[in-house]
């Protein structure tokens, strides 16, 4: 995704392991084209610092001392909404990614794997989206396509976002997704991106559904 | 029925009050030679003339060779300007010759005689036949005595009132005969089709016969009205017009106790069939035939009422109590027609043989109508009854579903904290001690333990891993492999060539299953890596007959697989395949790369899909890949 950088991207982050945003730092400030404009140690400072203004690219480590780190997600991407967020997660389980796309992160990134460059994802995930894994797109779809067809009414996704997912549950990467529905790599990287947006609007939609069920509203 | 004659009554009574207010001389008495004159009785002192009461039945009171003159003088005291009429409220049978004044105005025509048989006359007076003082009118009546009839109270008065008197009679005992007989036939046809529609209840079919026989056999007597050849015929079917819808209401009033009486149900039939017979023969006895089977049919409703009031639930019915009511008005009316025809009662008053039908039919109508609303009752209770019950047993089978699937839940769940123990025990447990005696030695380069630690990491990832959600599809775990693994591949300059088609889901891939796929395809790839010098891998999945096939293919050095030394892993792969629940074929050749084909049997019961689907051509969403739905 060689695409050049003109002006550097704005990054800050939050982390509460002294050591891992150690490392954090020293990627991002290795890197030319990103810039880091703030590092928390807690959820509290993190929206002290938004409140001055969002930068780019915001990286959310879910496991906070003060508050859970999707309450953060949230916050910027109804605060902040061209704010990229990414959270970061050592396992990239499917549980805490869905609940990180739900809450309105566009990504996510693995810590403490091995020679593994932090800015490096970051550039990739600027230069369009999220490295989805099978695992995520199959539950993505498993969200967003009905059970059953839908006899009235249209689908939440449309049959070339289907498609999609549907390669990249299959392990295809996004240039071969591309390939294979002859697309451009950066035309999979927009289909994904609205991919999210449904994601989380859909879960936004499904709890108000549930709360009107439980008459809550 | 009874406001219907109590309104006939009224309207007669109303006449008869009218009579005088309206001029209409009524005559209640006449004079009679008291012997047969032949010729017109013009001299009055020639004759004997002797008082007789009308109207005057010749059943009871003969006349003389069955002819008779009667006279009737009366003097008006008014100018007759107007028209006037004579009327008679029943034409005799015998023939009859009316004069005024000496002077001839009527004879009975061969048309009264057919068509307004028994119904009101109507005679004109032709203007300037009556004068102001005294007039006399003759009647001649001619012909042989007859039971039914004689010759009945005279009135003459103004043309108008009595034409009004005559219309009202003719549709009472003219037109309506028809009316009920339509209504009847039309209710009995429905009757019919609920019949038919429904549980075919015996009881609703005795009553469309009753009102259907009543029906044909009241249009068949009309056309016979007609011909002068169907005399017989048509007492035939006057007969059966009277009583013959009976049969079918007699038969109804035993099915509605719930009894069955064959042999006396045929007994009827003969009954019946015998009375028509005997009707349909003429002669000296036949109005002992017609009297003695009209009163048994009558009678016979006030007998079958009686099982009715004996059976335990339905004595206290009010339709039940209504239906005795009109079974023995029934009777009733019937003796009131025969006590008419034998000379008891005036016979000027009207026949309710015609309201007997209509009146016993429609109470016998009550207790249908609360038949079927009771069905339909019983029918929505029961149905409500039903859903009860289904919905208690779906209730119960939930309840019980859920049990079952919380034991296997918890039993999976066990098996599941068991198996991940076992393999932290013996994956990443024995990695840890390991590192940490390494550590611990001051012996251990950076690099080493990074290593370590990085693939113990690694470890943990792939028991992660194995227990993400893949809905049963084999190609996100192959797909998951590759994209935990992607740095290492990219960083090696390894290339894939990727072919994963939509896979049937198998609804039977455990995480123990995903960890042992998982490990064969790692194994597999380090080897590619690490050994063979490939530079390219091709992955292909696809469903084969009864399976799904893995194959991985590299382009590397390979090796003799004739001559594969043991423990160089292959065996360590078979292991992984037999606990994949799945076969593996090894295929190599010095020089030509390697061949590994993991076969995945399916679950008997999948269902057949179209082959031959490749991905570029997959149409969405596939199957195998729809969300399953809501289990757990």
């Amino acid at each position: 995704m060689g695409a050049p950088v003109t002006a550097p991207v704005t990054i800050a982050l939050v982390e509460d392991d002294d050591e891992a945003r150690g490392r954090l730092v020293a990627s991002i400030r290795s890197d030319p084209s990103l810039r880091l404009t703030g590092e928390y140690r807690s959820g509290g400072e993190a929206l002290i610092g938004l409140d001055a203004g969002a930068p780019d690219v915001f990286l959310v480590d879910l496991g906070l001392p003060d508050m859970h780190g999707l309450d953060i997600v949230r916050h910027i991407a109804a605060q902040h909404p061209a704010c990229e967020i990414l959270v970061v997660t050592i396992f990239g389980d499917e549980e805490s990614v869905m609940s990180a796309l739900e809450a309105g992160a566009h990504g996510y990134v693995l810590k403490g794997a091995l020679e593994h460059d932090i800015a490096e994802d970051i550039r990739h995930l600027r230069s369009g989206g999220s490295p989805l894994s099978p695992v995520i797109a199959r539950q993505v779809l498993k969200r967003l396509v009905p059970a059953k067809p839908a006899l009235f009414g249209r689908s939440i996704l449309t049959q070339r976002e289907n498609e999609i997912l549907n390669a990249i549950a299959r392990g295809f990467t996004y240039a071969e997704t591309g390939d294979l529905l002859h697309l451009s790599v950066q035309t999979v990287h927009t289909h994904l991106k609205n991919i999210y947006k449904k994601l989380a609007v859909h879960s936004k939609t499904e709890a108000v559904f549930e709360a009107e069920r439980r008459r809550l509203i | 029925m009874r406001a219907l004659l109590a309104a006939l009554l009224f309207a007669c009574a109303a006449g008869a009050a009218a009579a005088e207010a309206e001029r209409v001389l009524s005559f209640e008495r006449a004079f009679t030679p008291g012997l047969w004159v032949w010729g017109f009785p013009g001299d009055e002192a020639a004759w004997a003339w002797s008082p007789i009461t009308l109207p005057h039945n010749w059943y009871a009171d003969p006349p003389p060779a069955s002819r008779a003159w009667y006279r009737m003088g009366f003097t008006l005291d008014y100018a007759p300007i107007g028209s006037h009429s004579i009327y008679l409220a029943r034409l005799p049978l015998a023939d009859l010759t009316v004069y005024v004044n000496q002077r001839e105005i009527w004879r009975m025509s061969e048309q009264y005689a057919k068509g307004a048989a028994l119904t009101a006359v109507l005679i004109p007076v032709p203007n300037g036949v009556l004068r102001e003082g005294g007039n006399v009118i003759h009647l001649l009546a001619e012909g042989n005595a007859h039971w039914f009839h004689g010759v009945p109270r005279v009135y003459l008065g103004d043309a108008r009132v009595l034409a009004e008197w005559a219309g009202m009679r003719r549709l009472i005992q003219g037109q309506m005969i028809y009316i009920v007989a339509a209504a009847f036939g039309a209710v009995g046809l429905l009757a019919l089709w609920l019949w038919l529609r429904g549980g075919r209840d015996a009881v609703l079919f005795w009553y469309a016969m009753s009102g259907i026989s009543l029906f044909i056999a009241t249009a068949l007597w009309y056309l016979t009205l007609w011909r002068d050849d169907a005399a017989g015929l048509r007492q035939v079917l006057v007969f059966l017009r009277f009583n013959g819808y009976m049969m079918p209401l007699l038969i109804l009033h035993l099915r509605l106790a719930q009894r069955r009486h064959p042999w006396l149900e045929g007994v009827l039939w003969l009954a019946l069939a015998a009375a028509v017979v005997s009707i349909g023969v003429r002669g000296p006895w036949q109005w002992l035939a017609w009297s003695g089977w009209g009163i048994l049919f009558a009678a016979l409703p006030a007998f079958f009422i009686i099982p009715l009031l004996r059976a335990p639930g339905l004595r206290r019915e009010p339709a039940v109590l209504l239906l005795l009511v009109a079974d023995v008005a029934a009777a009733l009316m019937n003796l009131h027609d025969w006590a008419i025809r034998l000379g008891w009662i005036d016979f000027e008053r009207p026949y309710l043989v015609y309201f007997v039908a209509p009146f016993v039919m429609l109470a016998a109508a009550v207790p249908i109508i609360e038949r079927l609303m009771a069905g339909v009752a019983a029918t929505r209770r029961m149905n409500i009854e039903l859903e009860r019950r289904v919905d208690a047993k779906a209730r119960e089978l939930e309840s019980g579903y859920e049990k079952l699937r919380r034991a296997q839940r918890d039993q999976a769940l066990a098996e599941e904290r068991r198996r991940i123990m076992a393999d932290m025990h013996d994956g990443l447990g024995a990695r840890l001690v390991s590192l940490l005696s390494v550590a611990q030695s001051g012996r251990a380069r950076p690099e080493e333990l990074s290593e370590g630690i990085a693939a113990a990491l690694d470890e943990l990832r792939l028991t992660i891993d194995s227990v993400q959600p893949v809905e049963g599809d084999v190609g996100v775990v192959l797909g998951n492999v590759r994209h935990r693994m992607r740095s290492v591949f990219e960083r090696a300059g390894m290339r894939f060539l990727w072919n994963v088609s939509t896979l049937p889901r198998m609804d039977d891939l455990t995480p123990e299953r995903i960890l042992a796929i998982q490990r064969i395809f790692l194994e597999v790839f380090s080897n590619a890596l690490k050994h063979s010098g490939a530079r390219s891998v091709a992955v292909s999945a696809a469903r084969v007959p009864g399976a799904v096939q893995i194959v991985i293919a590299d382009d590397g050095r390979g090796f003799d697989s004739l001559a594969v030394r043991p423990g160089n892993g292959l065996a360590n792969l078979r292991l992984r395949a037999t606990q994949a629940g799945g076969t593996l074929i090894v295929e190599s050749n010095a020089g030509k790369g390697t061949r590994v084909t993991l076969k995945l049997p399916l679950a008997e019961a999948e269902p057949p899909e179209p082959s031959g689907r490749s991905d570029e051509e997959a149409p969405y969403p596939i199957q195998g890949m729809s969300p399953e739905p809501s289990r757990a």
